[in-house]
């Protein structure tokens, strides 16, 4: 407790304003979560959905629900008025005790999405840079990059290139198509892909060209995964999905198609 | 005293009900309006279809996979919710009107009593003693619990049971149950009580959610 105190006081940097906090809140609180804050009946079912509960000896503090009424709920109890101790532990809990994989969605007799909730405090926290630190930096390749592992352009086509040129070897003939306009399928990946595993590329190819499939790549917008979304950072995960929509329009691509 | 509960009392009864149902209008008209303008996910993917499996799932004993894991809180919780429902509909005692009507006799209406009781136990001391149910539960989890379980009791002893004479007056009893069943009824929209109605509203939400967009089931 002590060390999170003094913590917080070297990164106090930012004062914590509460308008700001329920303006995020109000402006993610729809109809649903409405009627999500109100439901829950206490009942514990969603205890055993959660592997984090499961995996520490049914500790009851990695329960979902209480993981809520710990981060979201109190934020709005508080109407926003926290302490920077109380965001970092509320980080602690929604990044590092939740997954956001559902499970508790599923046992819920209400259906109540738990991990949508746990979202709108990823985004209170990263407006005060929260989010772990490798979220922040992809976030930040992305905001300049348009790719969260910081490839540029050039370096894009290039790798694409030389993916032809390898498959070619096996499948004469074969091409990556890029920013080719009216294909059917515009193919978007995961950036580690090409920067670390680069033949991945090819063996798509390789479906793609002996399945007599019309497909491209594009210079923009090929990076399916969204990791501003799992830092909490909102505006850029939306200008993320966008630029990816935006050069499936711009191509004229019927579908796009993702990697993974 | 028979006189003043269908005379006055009813007409508080029905002052209540038409009250409470138009402060639920309210706020599910300002909740649809709300979910117009931010969720268009959700009324664009729009499925009946979804909807309706998702809540039928979970109306049905053992119709999802967390009630199979769950046998004894699945049984507990659909016995309570099934006496308390077929008590308040069907009840011969509570039938006034002439026309008739299928009720429930009153041997039948003892065992159900019974059942609900023991779910009540059943729950009561789930939330005592199990950590994960314990650490959420709160003041107003017991409050609602201790005046349906007036609303029971009361009942029950106002049924004739040569056993049991407390020697209270029959009439305090009756202005009890009466009581604490409106109580329930002003209730509904300012407590945890909601979830009578917004049960089926949120299960059509996930189901849509899932099942929609994704082709997966909630159950």
């Amino acid at each position: 407790m002590a060390e999170t105190e003094e913590k917080a006081k070297v990164r106090d940097d930012k004062p914590i304003d509460p308008n700001k906090i329920m303006e995020i809140l109000n402006k993610a609180l729809g109809a649903r979560m409405k009627l999500w804050l109100k439901s829950c009946y206490h009942c514990g079912l969603c205890a055993d959905s959660c592997f984090f509960y499961l995996a520490h000896d049914k500790d009851p503090k990695y329960m979902p629900s209480y993981k809520i009424t710990q981060t979201l709920g109190g934020l709005y109890k508080k109407k926003g008025r926290v302490d920077r101790v109380f965001l970092e532990e509320a980080a602690d809990i929604v990044w590092g005790n939740c997954t956001a994989c559902r499970r508790c969605t599923l046992y819920c007799p209400f259906g109540i999405d738990m991990s949508e909730m746990f979202g709108i405090v990823r985004a209170v926290c990263a407006e005060y840079d929260l989010s772990p630190e490798a979220l922040l930096a992809a976030t930040k390749n992305i905001e300049e990059f348009d790719n969260q592992m910081a490839i540029t352009e050039e370096e894009w086509v290039a790798t694409c290139k030389w993916m032809e040129r390898e498959t070619a070897d096996e499948l004469p003939g074969i091409t990556i198509p890029m920013d080719k306009k009216e294909a059917k399928t515009f193919y978007a990946i995961n950036p580690r892909e090409a920067k670390f595993y680069p033949q991945d590329i090819g063996q798509a190819a390789s479906i793609f060209y002996v399945a007599g499939e019309d497909w491209t790549m594009s210079t923009k917008g090929w990076d399916m995964t969204n990791l501003a979304m799992f830092a909490g950072k909102t505006k850029v995960a939306a200008q993320h999905v966008k630029s990816t929509y935006d050069s499936a329009m711009r191509l004229g691509a019927k579908q796009i198609v993702i990697s993974e | 005293m028979y006189d003043i509960l269908r005379g006055p009392l009813i007409l508080i009864y029905w002052i209540t009900f038409f009250g409470v149902s138009l402060v639920l209008i309210i706020r599910f008209s300002y909740l649809y309006g709300l979910g117009r303008g931010k969720d268009p996910v959700l009324y664009d993917n729009w499925s009946w279809k979804w909807a309706l499996r998702s809540i039928f799932r979970w109306l049905i004993p053992f119709g999802s996979q967390s009630m199979k894991d769950h046998p004894f809180v699945t049984i507990a919780y659909f016995s309570f919710h099934l006496t308390f429902f077929v008590m308040l509909v069907f009840l011969s005692s509570h039938i006034l009107s002439k026309t008739s009507w299928w009720g429930v006799s009153d041997p039948i209406a003892d065992i159900l009593a019974l059942f609900f009781i023991a779910s009540v136990v059943f729950i009561v001391i789930r939330r005592l003693i199990a950590p994960e149910v314990r650490i959420i539960t709160t003041l107003s989890d017991y409050f609602l619990l201790a005046i349906v379980t007036i609303l029971f009791l009361t009942g029950y002893y106002m049924a004739y049971h040569p056993g049991i004479e407390l020697g209270i007056n029959y009439e305090s009893i009756l202005i009890l149950h009466a009581l604490s069943g409106e109580l329930l009824i002003v209730l509904i929209p300012f407590t945890k009580l909601g979830h009578m109605i917004l049960f089926f509203f949120t299960r059509a939400i996930i189901g849509v959610e899932f099942g929609v967009r994704r082709g997966v089931r909630t159950w």
